[in-house]
């Protein structure tokens, strides 16, 4: 059954996926090219030194990758669940619903996630040609965030795509909305270490949010 | 004793203040083929929906395989083969890879069942369902149902979308394979011509009521349209003796479950007097009319 699960979100999100990762890594080259134009105009030490004196954010460029990303995903793999009242169709097999929304939204969570890491991971390579490791390290930390409002975002979405109620539909959006604003709130690259523990529970509460309209679906409403 | 595979007691729903439907009740016997039938907006999909657990009702309940239709568990849902009105499918998949992803859930899955028809229809195995048209998309869905081997299946309105063509291929599939399977069939339909060799018993719903619950045939049977001219208006309301009246200036048509001589009393004892009643023979669709009225 969860192999006929897999093989559902995978033909539905390959292409998307793909996508992300192309586009993600485009902006990893990007990047790239800006620190070694930088760093043959300006000269190295005078780059690094703006980077560690002023905190410039020299890959501010992924910043809202992972927010397209998780609109784009969510809306591909909920919209053609949900319009002609087609979430019958998943709610009518026989598992448990909430285990099945669960493994879909899980498919959803891991694959922007692993593709979240090899962007990071590219991140991580091209800063390691230009910045010593302290760089590397804090800059990695800060785009942690970035990639946090993206499953946020990927969360919010999908449940204001699964909602049935157009009031909840809006309250979900806008308490969303706010959320991502939080997350994305502009910080010095290297402020990000004692709040990530409040990202990540805020991360988990969307996850549990979002079980309540797939139960209502399935249970029925009077 | 015959045993119900669906229970329907005492079922009321409302939309708000709008009433879909008053104390309905209604049982499928085993291996029968059970028609819900009504005009559009009668409460038809409302009702599949209440029995799959999509919706509470106000009242009453609807029980499938002895389980409560909103507590319906996995294993007695393997048992059903659902066709959701307007034959919805996920559209992102092609022939093969909807067979496949299906062929996971059903322990009695039969792929040959669904490949027949694919082949009869001439379809292309990486044919794209969204890409399909609504008469395709039905025979995909059908064969999905079939290759299920369920033993209960609820068809909400399959006609819905077909020409007349498709209609006849579905029904045709159909029955040749409840017959052979012996499954259980409950139907919702509007459009009712294609129906007659199909089903066993029916209940037809109106505004709010019952219109009608017996042996589909028994139907066909006893249901009468008498026709006739009257100078002057007649203002009778449905009863035990007229279930339909309609007119066209002067020229009425009574259709009533009575026979000729007793409508004529019974228009007599209302002081209507009628020279010359003629009985009509009356297609499945003109006594379905007949019966739900035109508007």
């Amino acid at each position: 059954m969860f192999k006929s699960l897999f093989e559902k979100e995978w033909i539905k999100l390959r292409w998307v996926l793909l996508a992300y990762i192309i586009i993600g890594y485009a902006a990893i080259f990007s990047i790239g090219s800006d620190l070694q134009y930088g760093i043959k105009m300006h000269g190295a030490v005078k780059y690094w030194s703006n980077v560690i004196t002023y905190h410039t954010n020299f890959f501010s460029i992924l910043k809202y990758l992972p927010i397209f990303g998780a609109i784009t995903l969510a809306v591909i793999q909920f919209v053609p669940e949900s319009i002609n009242k087609r979430y019958r169709l998943s709610f009518h097999l026989p598992m448990n619903e909430q285990k099945l929304l669960i493994f879909m939204l899980l498919f959803g969570i891991v694959s922007m996630l692993l593709l979240d890491v090899l962007i990071a991971l590219g991140l991580f390579v091209v800063s390691g040609m230009f910045f010593p490791s302290d760089i590397v390290s804090i800059s990695l930390v800060s785009i942690v965030p970035w990639f946090l409002a993206g499953i946020i975002t990927y969360l919010g979405t999908s449940t204001v795509v699964i909602e049935p109620n157009w009031v909840q539909k809006v309250v979900i959006g806008i308490t969303t909305y706010f959320t991502f604003e939080l997350l994305m709130a502009e910080r010095l690259f290297t402020q990000y270490n004692n709040v990530l523990i409040y990202y990540f529970l805020i991360t988990l509460i969307y996850g549990i949010i979002i079980l309540f309209p797939g139960h209502r679906l399935r249970k029925g409403s009077k | 004793m015959s045993e119900y595979i669906i229970e329907c007691k005492n079922l009321n729903h409302k939309y708000g203040d709008f009433l879909v439907y008053n104390d309905l009740n209604f049982n499928v016997e085993k291996g029968k083929i059970f028609g819900l039938l009504g005009k559009n907006g009668m409460g038809k999909t409302t009702t599949i929906n209440i029995m799959m657990g999509f919706l509470r009702p106000t009242s009453g309940s609807i029980k499938i395989f002895g389980e409560e239709s909103h507590k319906i568990s996995p294993a007695t849902r393997a048992r059903i083969g659902l066709l959701h009105e307007g034959h919805v499918a996920y559209e992102f998949f092609n022939v093969e890879q909807v067979e496949q992803f299906y062929s996971r859930f059903y322990p009695k899955w039969k792929r040959e069942y669904y490949y027949d028809l694919m082949d009869k229809m001439g379809m292309n195995y990486d044919h794209k369902i969204s890409k399909m048209s609504c008469g395709q998309r039905s025979q995909v869905v059908l064969g999905l149902i079939m290759a299920q081997v369920p033993d209960l299946m609820i068809l909400d309105d399959y006609s819905m979308g077909l020409d007349a063509g498709y209609r006849r291929l579905f029904i045709e599939y159909l029955k040749n394979f409840v017959e052979e399977k012996n499954t259980t069939v409950l139907i919702t339909s509007h459009i009712i011509q294609d129906l007659e060799k199909l089903i066993d018993d029916t209940i037809i719903i109106g505004r709010n009521k019952v219109l009608l619950q017996m042996n589909f045939q028994e139907f066909l049977q006893k249901f009468h349209q008498y026709d006739f001219q009257f100078d002057g208006k007649i203002d009778l309301q449905s009863d035990e003796t007229i279930s339909n009246i309609e007119s066209i200036n002067n020229n009425y048509s009574i259709y009533s479950f009575k026979e000729k001589n007793e409508v004529l009393q019974y228009l007599n004892s209302k002081n209507i007097q009628i020279n010359d009643m003629s009985e009509i023979k009356m297609s499945l669709e003109d006594a379905f009319i007949g019966l739900t009225g035109k508007y």
